[in-house]
Order: C-alpha cells, then structure tokens, then sequence
C-alpha cells in the first residue's frame, strides 16, 4: 500500500492516443477549424485552396470558435464530427 | 567462551531512526544478544548476516555513524535488526572490554552477561544464537569454521577513530525515509520540496470532512479534484489544516465555468490564478496584509495560493512544458494569495463591494499576469496619484493594447491610498476617474506594431477618436494592501470578459 495519498487521478487524461492518419485525402470531408486568433482566416483560405486543388478533398467544412481561449463549443464540435479530418489554425 | 556471570555495562543508545534504546529494555524478555560489528569489517559483515537469518533475540551496535550503520544493515541483509549506532569514542565498546569486531555478547534477563564470542566460530556463535532463542538450522552454511575480526574502534586513537568516522560520512545517505526526494521523483511537485502527503498529515487536514466528495473535474486532464486529493496538495503545500477551508474555497472558485480555469491552464499567457481573502478569516489565521504581501515570508499567504497551483498541475496535469506552454512563467505561479488590508483600509473591502456582510469571510479569484510595481512618492494631490496609477494600468496586456476588457487588479498600498481618501475619494472614485482617464488616441494606436489588427482603432471615425483602456468600470478591482511606502501595483489581465475569464468569488465555509 502506498504509504502516501495521491493529488493525481489515475484516470486523468493525460495522454490521448492520436486518431489514424488517412492514407489519402482523395474525397475526403476535411474541416477547418479556425480558433479566432488574428490572420487565422487568411491561413485556413490557402489551405482550403490548396486541398481542393492539389489533394482531391470534395469538400471543405469551414468551422469558427467565438473565442481561442475557451473549449470549442457542442455545436462546433457536432459539425466537426462529421469530417473525416479537421485542421485547428492556432496561430500565436 | 563462558565468562564468570557479571552485570553487563548499561547503556543508552540510539537507533538508525534516532529512537532511544536502554539495556534494559533488550533483554527484558529473555536472553539476548548484543552483537558488536563494524562495517569496514568483513568478518562482521559475514556474522551479521549470518545471525540476520535465525531469528534470535537481539540488537547490533555498530561502531560508527549511522551512515555506515545503514550501510552494513542494507548489505548485510540486516535492515530488520535494531541497529544501534555507537560513535566516537566508543565508551561501549570500552566498557565492554573489547578489543575486536565482531563480538558477540549474550546478556541473560537479569542483566548479567552470560557469554561472549570473540571473532567469527561457528559452533560458538551457534550456541548465542541457540540461547537467544534463534534458529541454528544451516547457521553459517558457507562459511569457514574460524575466522578472525579486525580491531575495534575503541582501541584506536581519537585521530584515527575521526578518520574513519569522515569515511563513514561520505557514504551514500541512506534511501531518504524522510519521504522528500521521493515526491521530486513521483512529479508531486512545482519545482520546490513539499511536504510528503502521509495518510496521517492528510487525514488532518480533512479533520471530519468526507475526503470522497467530489468539487468536479480539474481540466485539462479533467481528473477529479476529490476533497482528499485537494488536502494532499494542500500537505504538499505546507499549509496547516486550519488553512484548508480557504484552500477549498478557492479551488471551488476556479472550478466555477466563468473563471474558464481550461484556458488559463493551457495558454501561452503568463496569467495565474490571484486569490484575494477577505473577511475575519484573515487574521483568524495569522495572514499578512501588509509589509511584503504581494511576496514571500508568511505561511498562509504563501502556502493557500501554492496549494492551488499543486492541485492545477497535480490533478489537473498542466505540468510546465507539457500541458502548460505558457510562454515565460513567472513566480506568481507557485502561489499567489492576497489578504487585503481591511484594518488600515477606510475603504470598503471588496467582498463588501461585491454585495458581502463584513462579517463574511470570502475569495475572490480573477485570472492575472504578475505584479507590476508603481512607484509615486512625490504626487501632491489625489489627481496626481490618479494620473500615476491610471498611466500604469494603460501599460497592462501591451501598452498599445486597447481594450483590454478584463478584469485588472490595482493594489494600492496604504499610503496612496490614504492620500485619495484623505481628499474624500472613493473606491469607486478613484476607479470611475481611471475608466474615464484610460484613453487612448485611434491615431497612436493605428501607428504602434499592431495597430493595424486593432478593430477598435479601424473602426474609429478619426485618429483623434480616443479608445478606452477598459470596456467598463467594474473590470478594475482594487484592493488595500502593503505595509509603509509609497508602491502601489498593477496586476495585468488575462483574456477579456467573456471570452477568457472572469473573476469569481465564494464564500468560504469556516465559523472563528
């Protein structure tokens, strides 16, 4: 037995196991996930050019969060749900 | 060796763990032996750990510090035994005629010494070990039949007996029991030692509270802040139990959704959590509201703000450098509690402000980077001090920065403010006069590095349009505190209102 008591909880979630990487992006539904930090549009319009021109994705789901400093909110996350990979512009 | 029956020399020794023990008490119950070894020598290493094995009734007294003491026990397999530590200049060892390590002395329950054995013989030690009520089955397999010690200690020059005590002391110190290396190697820590969270220090600080109930979960981990493993960060952090009911208050308070603790964990932001305390609780619990009361040196302020801050990274798991990427830190991040000073204040408190009994004690948490002094020794008047104060506050965030709009802490030290109520100025006065003064020109703001960004400034009809520092006069919070002097401090904010956080304030459950 422990002779000490723990301040952790052993179920935290300290680690998340990354989601598989698509092997092709080829028709894909690909989100993008602007947080609202200054010029963050600007960087998810060129990728958004980008995949739609050089890597075949058939469509791209723009996606905003009010604020970069809180969790995204449900509705966000629900619309986020349905593609099959997003990107989150972080800028700083 | 059998000796004519004589009273064996009391003693008073202590243990490896600093516990007293007499002569008396070791052969209380019976025979027992007392076995004399050293640790530098081989033959009482192999004795030792020969007689570890058998059970017998007995103590070691080892010649040297409890260093080499510790030593031999771990080798030899020994660390079961009471192990006396007898130094310099081995008056027992005198006492008791030695001359040579190992010797074994069987001392029956009257107190006389019944036997010796001098050296290592296998049949002779053999029969102590019988009479001390050990187990003799296989006693000393592998070793020779005879085998002679080395000198006792007592038998060399005080010189020497220093010589080889230095060596003891240069061993490698025993694994720490004292528990403090190990909470650096488990993580428990914010960089400085802790207070090890035994179940009996924690169990004092929970006093008759259910240590199972949960105040939610702390994010980003989202582990769950029970109130046992809040009172093991508050151990860890020094403080007493009577602190706890401050502890859980504030850690209710950073819990609460619009305090938005997620964020604050995870930006690249300076900002930490500042609890201010209010009401009799204070003084009930010996905290200083003045001289150095944004720093160091009294254990309440300190210790309360570290308790929250371990319980952050702890159960939350915003560790530095993993799940806190906050760009540069700051030392307000270990702790950061401040009692305001009620008693020198002429001002209302802010619990009161915030619609409180004086009588209620309370936290008040608002998300801040460090303290930023002001100096102003030489203003005549209150506008003067205003003027001071409010050009400070339009610096916080950036100096081109405007709005903030967040909550922002003035703490202003007695001296000034006696000066502004002297003139009849109000908390609120002095605050409205801020809000009003903290302007800035759209023209100034557009020309600075990152004017061009600010929607405020793009938005303005002219460059004379001026922009304010603050969205409202209810985002600057003003606390009395500090000793003598003429500093008062500016706590800039972390992310505006609403879309950072907001301050938070609760009662604190706790009666004088």
């Amino acid at each position: 037995m422990d002779r000490y008591v723990s301040p952790v909880d052993p179920r935290g979630r300290d680690r998340v196991a990354f989601a598989p990487r698509p092997q092709s992006l080829q028709g894909m539904t690909i989100g993008l996930l602007d947080i609202n930090k200054t010029r963050g549009r600007e960087f998810l319009d060129r990728l958004e050019t980008l995949l739609l021109d050089r890597h075949g994705v058939a469509e791209v789901v723009r996606l905003r969060k009010p604020t970069f400093a809180r969790v995204a909110p449900d509705n966000v996350l629900a619309e986020a749900d349905r593609c099959g990979a997003v990107v989150e512009a972080l800028a700083d | 060796m059998q000796v004519q029956s004589k009273a064996a020399p009391p003693f008073v020794l202590s243990d490896v763990d600093h516990r007293v023990r007499h002569l008396d008490d070791i052969c209380s119950q019976g025979p027992a032996l007392l076995a004399f070894v050293e640790r530098d020598c081989p033959t009482s290493l192999a004795t030792l750990r020969a007689l570890a094995a058998t059970g017998a009734r007995m103590v070691v007294i080892s010649e040297g510090r409890a260093e080499a003491a510790r030593d031999l026990a771990a080798t030899a397999g020994a660390e079961h035994l009471t192990m006396l530590v007898e130094t310099a200049p081995y008056a027992v060892s005198a006492a008791y005629g030695l001359t040579t390590v190992p010797t074994l002395v069987l001392v029956d329950g009257d107190g006389n010494e019944a036997d010796r054995c001098v050296g290592w013989d296998r049949d002779a030690v053999a029969r102590l070990v019988d009479r001390a009520g050990g187990d003799t089955a296989d006693f000393g397999s592998g070793m020779p039949e005879h085998k002679p010690g080395c000198g006792s200690r007592n038998t060399y020059d005080e010189q020497m007996q220093q010589v080889l005590e230095a060596d003891d002391a240069a061993l490698a110190p025993a694994a720490a029991d004292d528990g403090i290396d190990e909470m650096w190697e488990r993580g428990w820590t914010d960089g400085l030692p802790v207070v090890p969270p035994t179940r009996a220090r924690v169990d004092a600080m929970l006093g008759n509270r259910d240590g199972t109930r949960s105040l939610g979960e702390v994010p980003p981990t989202m582990g769950e802040l029970t109130l046992e493993r809040l009172a093991a960060c508050a151990v860890l952090a020094g403080c007493r139990p009577e602190y706890f009911p401050v502890v859980i208050a504030a850690a209710e308070a950073v819990l609460e959704p619009a305090f938005n603790l997620h964020g604050l964990q995870n930006t690249t932001h300076m900002a930490a959590p500042v609890i201010v305390v209010n009401g009799p609780v204070r003084r009930a619990l010996g905290m200083n509201p003045g001289s150095n009361v944004l720093g160091f040196g009294n254990r309440a302020n300190v210790t309360i703000g570290r308790a929250v801050r371990l319980m952050m990274c702890l159960t939350g798991g915003a560790t530095a450098g993993r799940l806190d990427q906050s760009t540069i830190g700051g030392p307000h991040k270990f702790g950061w509690c401040i009692p305001e000073n009620e008693e020198v204040s002429r001002w209302e408190p802010l619990h009161v402000q915030l619609g409180h009994a004086p009588e209620t004690s309370t936290v008040t948490v608002i998300a801040s980077e460090g303290p930023s002094q002001v100096s102003d020794h030489f203003s005549q008047t209150p506008e003067g001090v205003a003027n001071t104060l409010t050009q400070a506050l339009q610096s916080v965030w950036a100096p081109t920065w405007y709005p903030v709009g967040a909550d922002t802490v003035l703490v202003i030290c007695p001296e000034h403010m006696q000066m502004l109520a002297d003139a009849g100025w109000s908390k609120d006065d002095l605050r409205t006069w801020i809000f009003t003064h903290a302007q800035r020109s759209a023209g100034d703001i557009r020309a600075s590095g990152s004017g061009e960004f600010n929607a405020f400034a793009a938005q303005a009809e002219s460059d004379d349009t001026m922009i304010p520092k603050f969205l409202s006069p209810e985002e600057i919070i003003i606390v009395v505190a500090g000793g003598v002097g003429r500093f008062s401090a500016v706590l800039g904010p972390w992310v505006g209102v609403g879309l950072g956080s907001s301050m938070c304030t609760r009662t604190i459950d706790w009666r004088p």
